[in-house]
């Protein structure tokens, strides 16, 4: 069991007014999302929980009850958002076995690192993908190997900032079953702007604008949630049930 | 690509000791082989061994350089390094009268760190892509490649090899200059070590590689502090050497088909020891019976300059 605590917690960031939040407390088993407007503050989050970002507050995780350090996070604590591929090229294979530095920081790679790259590489269905560079990737092919490295170390928290974006509604329905293939063990923590990936794809929505958390909805409790997410998204919305899960549509009108 | 375990990585390891010890008997054959004068003798062996160890230390801070700015384009002489620290040298050579080699190091040590600040400032201001640290050092290096050239003709008394090292020479092996290049060997062993699998991660890009423990700023200042200030020694000595640091570290990613920089580093120093070797070997055995003596360093940057366009070429296009 996989526990955040986030409490008292306040971000500052460049331009931006700064996130804000008074308690709120994540654990695994099922996937968790933050999800909010361009520029509500959800990447801030995600990147102090990765302590990326210094911040005010407390933010806490605990692997089955005992206190991962601050000086320990890189070990137990994946952020995975884009990626600006270097021009000296890199293969997606080396990417990988680079990523495992926290586990195995010796100067030669160990036997486990390959093991992991192997099994992760499966994991994902990027085997084929192993000897190109990654500036040579689609954005499909990209958000994959991206998740990779967020997960070859092996964390207890995986932080996916924005992971559906850029991708077609194929790599779409892929990154989702990937997703929640791996919330089972790990805590699952991803934003996205999408009220219908969000929907579809998470279990817990927390709803963030302008820095604020405005609600903290289970995916069953999403009906009371309607008017929120539309004020919220200046937009109107439409919950459908689809195979017998609920999913936030956006109706656009062109007459309103 | 191929994965490196150990291995292959031993594989590797045993290619460079045949390489350097071909070069070894190149070396002896062609220079202390029926070799009857111990002055020659002693002539050559500093001669041949500084050639070798600065082309190391360049070769070194080349492929450190180009990867903790994540840049294939950049070496010590494009970064304008190499003119401000010989820039310094002379500036300290001219103003204080005398060459003392403490001088030396101390002035194209602060020199050259200065000239790499000044260019990776520039560069972040004009933007930070791959070619805008190539056009900040280039306007820094030709500033100060023409005032070290003003400069040439006013040492020419106390120094009168300026002119040589304004490309790069080794026509005055000086005894005294051995303790300092084999410490400098030393440390590039050690940054070698410590920092290879650190630039790897450099290569990801900053946010990764603070999240998977390595902080980027600080490794990044490291690597430039160590690459710069070995590299400004160098020229202190021996002049601007100009593309061997970078021809060198692309040749070995080239090579090995591996962009892990405990490879890269590795034969990026190697081969660009024996390169310069070579370079020097040649000029100075068949070009001088010709024309004279030519600094090893026009030659090396000749070369160097075909494979700069051929790189940046390569590179422009796949940005456009």
């Amino acid at each position: 069991m996989i526990v955040v605590e986030i409490r008292d917690l306040n971000v500052v960031y460049g331009q931006n007014p700064g996130v804000t939040v008074e308690r709120l407390t994540l654990t695994s088993g099922r996937v968790n999302c933050v999800v909010g407007p361009n520029g509500a503050g959800k990447s801030s989050l995600l990147k102090a929980v990765a302590g990326l970002l210094t911040y005010r507050g407390e933010i806490s995780i605990r692997i089955n009850d005992v206190e991962v350090e601050k000086n320990e996070l890189h070990r137990y604590v994946s952020y995975v958002s884009d990626i600006q591929p270097s021009s000296i090229k890199v293969s997606v294979r080396e990417t990988l076995l680079y990523a495992r530095y926290p586990c195995s920081p010796g100067f030669f790679y160990s036997d486990r690192d390959f093991k992991y790259v192997e099994e992760t590489s499966r994991l994902l269905g990027i085997s084929h993908l192993m000897e190109k560079s990654l500036s040579e990737l689609s954005s499909g092919e990209l958000q994959r190997v991206l998740i990779a490295i967020g997960i070859v170390k092996n964390p207890a928290l995986l932080l996916l900032d924005e992971p559906d974006i850029h991708l077609d509604l194929y790599n779409k329905t892929r990154l989702i079953k990937v997703i929640r293939g791996l919330a089972g063990e790990k805590l699952v923590f991803l934003s996205t702007h999408d009220p219908s990936v969000a929907s579809t794809l998470c279990d817990r929505l927390i709803l963030l604008n302008n820095g604020r958390m405005q609600g903290d909805f289970g995916i069953e409790e999403l009906n009371q949630a309607l008017g929120l997410f539309e004020e919220v998204f200046k937009t109107r919305l439409a919950l459908v049930e689809v195979e017998g899960r609920r999913m936030l549509i956006p109706v656009y009108s062109v007459s309103t | 690509m191929r994965s490196l375990d150990k291995t292959y990585f031993l594989k590797i390891l045993l290619l460079d000791v045949l390489l350097l010890v071909t070069a070894f008997i190149v070396v002896y054959v062609v220079d202390f082989h029926n070799v009857n004068s111990r002055i020659i003798e002693e002539y050559r062996f500093y001669r041949d061994t500084y050639a070798f160890l600065a082309g190391l230390i360049l070769g070194f801070s080349g492929s450190v350089l180009q990867a903790s700015l994540r840049n294939p384009l950049v070496d010590h002489y494009v970064l304008g390094i190499g003119s401000t620290s010989l820039f310094a040298a002379y500036l300290a050579i001219a103003l204080l009268g005398s060459v003392d080699l403490v001088l030396i190091v101390v002035s194209s040590l602060a020199g050259g760190l200065s000239g790499l600040a000044l260019s990776l400032s520039l560069a972040n201001y004009l933007g930070g892509s791959e070619v805008a640290y190539v056009l900040a050092g280039v306007g820094v290096a030709s500033l100060f490649s023409g005032l070290s050239f003003i400069l040439s003709y006013y040492i020419l008394q106390k120094q009168p090899y300026a002119w040589a090292l304004l490309l790069g020479s080794f026509v005055t092996p000086l005894k005294e200059y051995l303790p300092y290049l084999v410490a400098a060997s030393l440390i590039s062993l050690i940054a070698y070590l410590q920092l290879a699998r650190k630039l790897n991660l450099l290569l990801l890009g900053d946010i990764y590689s603070k999240q998977l423990g390595v902080d980027p700023k600080t490794t990044r200042l490291v690597a430039n502090l160590i690459a710069g200030g070995l590299s400004s020694i160098v020229v202190g000595f021996f002049g601007t050497i100009g593309f061997l640091g970078l021809v060198a570290p692309n040749l070995a990613r080239l090579l090995f088909k591996t962009s892990d920089n405990r490879v890269t580093v590795l034969n990026s120093s190697i081969l660009s020891g024996i390169l310069l070797l070579a370079t020097d070997l040649a000029t100075r055995k068949v070009l001088v019976t010709k024309v004279g003596e030519i600094p090893a360093g026009g030659v090396v940057s000749a070369f160097g300059g075909v494979f700069f366009l051929l790189i940046l070429l390569r590179e422009v296009k796949s940005i456009g």
